[in-house]
C-alpha cells in the first residue's frame, strides 16, 4: 500500500505537471498566432494542430487527475441514503467500473494508436498516433488511482490528494 | 436491444454513483458492442469530439476565471457596488447583487462567482446585521448570472451540443442548423440584465420585509451615501477587470479574432493585469490556479469527448425522434410544449450538474424546439437558466453548497427563505421561454440579419 500511495503521489504531480504545461502552452500557441497574423502578416500553419494535441493531453491529464482527488462528477446523493454496510460495497464496485473504464481507454488509445500510425498529421509531419497516446497513458494513470482508492477503502484510510 | 442496453446501464451506473462522464462512456462501448460496432470507433468518437478548435474556449475560459478568483479581482468590483447602492434598504443584498453579476462577467461560472463574492460578502453581510440565509440566498441566484456571461464555457458546450441538431423553424420556415458561439455570447447579455434586476427586487423586499439591515442595538438604520466621488474612484478600480468582457465582445464585433481567440486573449490579459495591474497574483497563486483549471478541464473535455460518443449513438437509434413523438403525443401545443422541456429540464437539472445536463439534453430536446418555433439560441438561454435553477436546488446543488459552507448553515435553513428568489428566477426563465426577442434581438442587431 504504502510504495503504491508514494507512486501515485508522485505520479498525479506529475501528471498535474504536464497538463498545466501544456495549458500555458495552448495558450501561448493561440495568442501568439494571432500577433504572428497581425505582427507578421503571416498565420504559423501548425497553430491550430499543435494547440489540439496539447489540450487533449490537459484533458486526459486533468481527468486522471481528478480520479485520484475524487474530482469526477457523480449522482452520489442516493447512494448516501442507503445503510453505511451498502455505501461501502458499492464503493468498491463504482471502483471497479472505474478499472473497467481505464482498462477500456488503454485498449481504445492503444488500438486506434496502433491502426493510424502510418497517417502523419497535416502541416506537422508527426503520425497521428500521437493524438491516441495520452489516451492509453491516462487510462494506466486511472487503474493505479482506482487500486489506491479500493485499497485506501478496505484499510479505512484516506488518500491524500497531491495537489490542492 | 441496443436502446434497452443504453438505458438500463447508463441508469443503473448513475444510481450506484459513478461519475457520469465514466457511467456515459462504459454504457455506449456496451451498446457498440450489441450493436456490432467496431469499439475502436468509440474512441475515435472520443478524441474527435474534443479536438475542435472552437472548443479551446473551454480551457481558456475555465482558467481565466480561475485566475480572476486568484487574483484579488473580486474585492474591487465588492468595493465599487457597495459604494454604488450599499445606502439603500438591504444596501449590502443589493451591493451583492451588483457585485455577482459584475463578477459573474469576468468568471463565467456560477461557482466561481459565489466562491470569490460569497467570500467577501457573506461574512459581511452577517457581520452587519443581515441573516445568513438571506446573504446566503442573494449570493447563490445572482451569482447564477456567470453561466449566461459571453465569458461562460457552459455557453461553448452548448454550442458543441447543439451543433449537430437541426430542423424547419416554425412560424418563419426557414432550415436552421447548430448555434454560432458568437451569436450564443451576445444572447446572454439581455437575461443577464433581467435576472439582475428580478434579483435586486427580490433582494429589496425580502429586506424591507424583514427590516434588513438588523443592528446589534436593535436598530434598522442605513449606511450613508459614500459620495459620487467614492463611486467614481472605486469604479475606476474595478475597472480594469470588468474589461475583460469588452475586450472579448470587442475581438469578436471588430472581426479581429474568432470568439476562441478571444478568449485567449482574455486569458493573457488577466494574466497581465493580475501579475502586473493589480500585482495581486503570485507564483504559488498562478500554479494553483492553473491546477485547478487543467483539473476542471479534464472532467469538462472528458464529458465532451464521451458525449460525442453518446450522439453518435444517440443519432443511430433515432433516439431523439422518438423523445419527439413521445412528447408530442402529450401536446402538439406549442406553449405547452415549452413548459414541459422546461419542466423536464429542470427536474433533471436538480440531480446531475450542468455540463451533463446541457450535453445530454440538448440533442434530446432542441430538435423538438426548433419544430415547436424556438431557435437554437433561445433554446440555448432556456437550457442554461433551467441548469442554472438546478445550482441552486437540492439534491445536487453545488453552488447552493459552496454557498451554504461559506456562510455556515444548512442547506434546509437557506430552503425556507428561498421562495422570493425562486420567484425572481422564474419570472426571468418566462420571459426567456416566451419572448424570444430577448435572447435573439442583440445578436440579431449586431449581425444585421435576424438569429433564431
Amino acid at each position: 500500500m504504502n510504495w503504491l500511495t508514494c507512486l501515485n503521489a508522485q505520479l498525479s504531480r506529475w501528471a498535474m505537471y504536464i497538463a498545466v504545461t501544456c495549458l500555458l502552452g495552448i495558450v501561448g500557441v493561440v495568442v501568439g498566432s494571432v500577433i504572428w497574423r497581425y505582427i507578421l502578416n503571416d498565420a504559423p500553419s501548425w497553430s491550430e494542430q499543435v494547440a489540439l494535441i496539447l489540450v487533449i493531453n490537459v484533458a486526459m491529464f486533468g481527468a486522471a487527475a481528478g480520479v485520484r482527488d475524487e474530482g469526477h462528477i457523480g449522482m452520489e446523493s442516493l447512494i448516501g441514503l442507503l445503510p453505511e454496510k451498502a455505501q461501502f460495497w458499492i464503493g468498491n464496485l463504482v471502483g471497479l467500473i472505474t478499472i473497467c473504464f481505464g482498462i477500456s481507454l488503454c485498449w481504445g488509445g492503444a488500438t486506434m494508436g496502433l491502426s493510424v500510425w502510418p497517417n502523419s498529421i497535416p502541416t506537422l509531419g508527426i503520425s497521428e498516433a500521437y493524438r491516441y497516446m495520452p489516451l492509453v497513458i491516462s487510462g494506466i494513470l486511472i487503474i493505479l488511482f482506482s487500486i489506491e482508492h479500493l485499497i485506501a477503502m478496505f484499510t479505512d484510510k484516506e488518500v491524500v490528494p497531491s495537489w490542492h | 436491444m441496443a436502446l434497452t442496453v443504453l438505458c438500463i446501464s447508463f441508469t443503473l451506473f448513475l444510481l450506484l454513483g459513478v461519475p457520469v462522464a465514466f457511467s456515459i462512456a462504459l454504457s455506449c462501448i456496451a451498446t457498440y458492442w450489441v450493436e456490432g460496432f467496431p469499439l475502436e470507433l468509440a474512441f475515435q468518437n472520443l478524441i474527435s469530439g474534443m479536438n475542435v478548435f472552437s472548443f479551446l474556449a473551454i480551457p481558456f475560459f475555465i482558467f481565466s476565471g480561475e485566475l480572476m478568483l486568484h487574483g484579488g479581482v473580486a474585492d474591487k468590483i465588492v468595493n465599487f457596488a457597495r459604494n454604488l447602492v450599499g445606502h439603500w434598504r438591504g444596501g449590502l443584498g443589493m451591493a451583492n447583487v451588483v457585485a455577482c453579476t459584475l463578477f459573474g462577467g469576468v468568471s463565467g461560472s456560477p461557482v466561481a462567482d459565489v466562491s470569490a463574492m460569497g467570500g467577501v460578502m457573506i461574512p459581511m453581510m452577517k457581520k452587519e446585521g443581515y441573516s445568513a440565509d438571506y446573504a446566503v440566498n442573494v449570493t447563490t441566484h445572482a451569482s447564477l448570472a456567470g453561466a449566461l456571461m459571453p465569458t461562460s464555457h457552459n455557453l461553448i458546450i452548448y454550442a458543441f451540443a447543439a451543433s449537430s441538431s437541426s430542423g424547419m423553424l416554425l412560424g418563419h420556415n426557414i432550415m436552421v442548423k447548430g448555434v454560432s458561439i458568437g451569436d450564443l455570447m451576445f444572447a446572454g447579455l439581455l437575461p443577464v440584465l433581467v435576472l439582475m434586476v428580478c434579483m435586486l427586487f427580490a433582494a429589496f423586499w425580502v429586506a424591507k420585509k424583514e427590516g434588513y439591515p438588523i443592528r446589534p442595538d436593535g436598530s434598522h438604520s442605513l449606511d450613508a451615501f459614500a459620495g459620487w466621488n467614492a463611486v467614481l474612484t472605486s469604479g475606476v478600480a474595478a475597472l480594469p477587470g470588468m474589461l475583460v468582457i469588452v475586450i472579448i465582445l470587442g475581438c469578436i464585433i471588430a472581426g479581429i479574432t474568432t470568439a476562441t481567440e478571444a478568449a485567449g486573449i482574455a486569458v493573457t490579459y488577466t494574466l497581465l493585469l493580475t501579475f502586473i495591474g493589480y500585482r495581486t497574483m503570485t507564483w504559488s497563486k498562478l500554479m494553483k490556479a492553473a491546477a485547478k483549471a487543467a483539473k476542471t478541464t479534464g472532467v469538462v473535455l472528458l464529458l465532451i469527448g464521451v458525449s460525442t460518443m453518446f450522439q453518435y449513438i444517440m443519432a443511430i437509434l433515432e433516439i431523439p425522434d422518438k423523445t419527439a413523438d413521445l412528447l408530442l403525443s402529450a401536446t402538439t401545443n406549442p406553449y405547452m410544449m415549452f413548459f414541459l422541456i422546461n419542466l423536464i429540464l429542470f427536474i433533471l437539472g436538480t440531480f446531475m450538474d450542468m455540463a451533463s445536463t446541457i450535453l445530454i439534453c440538448t440533442p434530446l430536446f432542441l430538435p423538438l424546439a426548433i419544430q415547436m418555433g424556438m431557435g437554437p439560441v433561445q433554446f440555448g438561454m432556456v437550457m442554461l437558466l433551467n441548469c442554472a435553477l438546478g445550482l441552486n436546488t437540492p439534491p445536487v446543488g453545488t453552488t447552493q453548497f459552496v454557498g451554504c459552507a461559506i456562510g455556515g448553515v444548512s442547506v434546509e435553513q437557506v430552503m425556507k427563505s428561498i421562495l422570493p428568489f425562486y420567484g425572481a428566477l422564474f419570472a426571468v426563465m418566462l420571459v426567456v421561454t416566451y419572448v424570444p426577442a430577448f435572447s435573439t434581438w442583440i445578436p440579431s442587431l449586431l449581425k444585421g440579419a435576424p438569429v433564431f
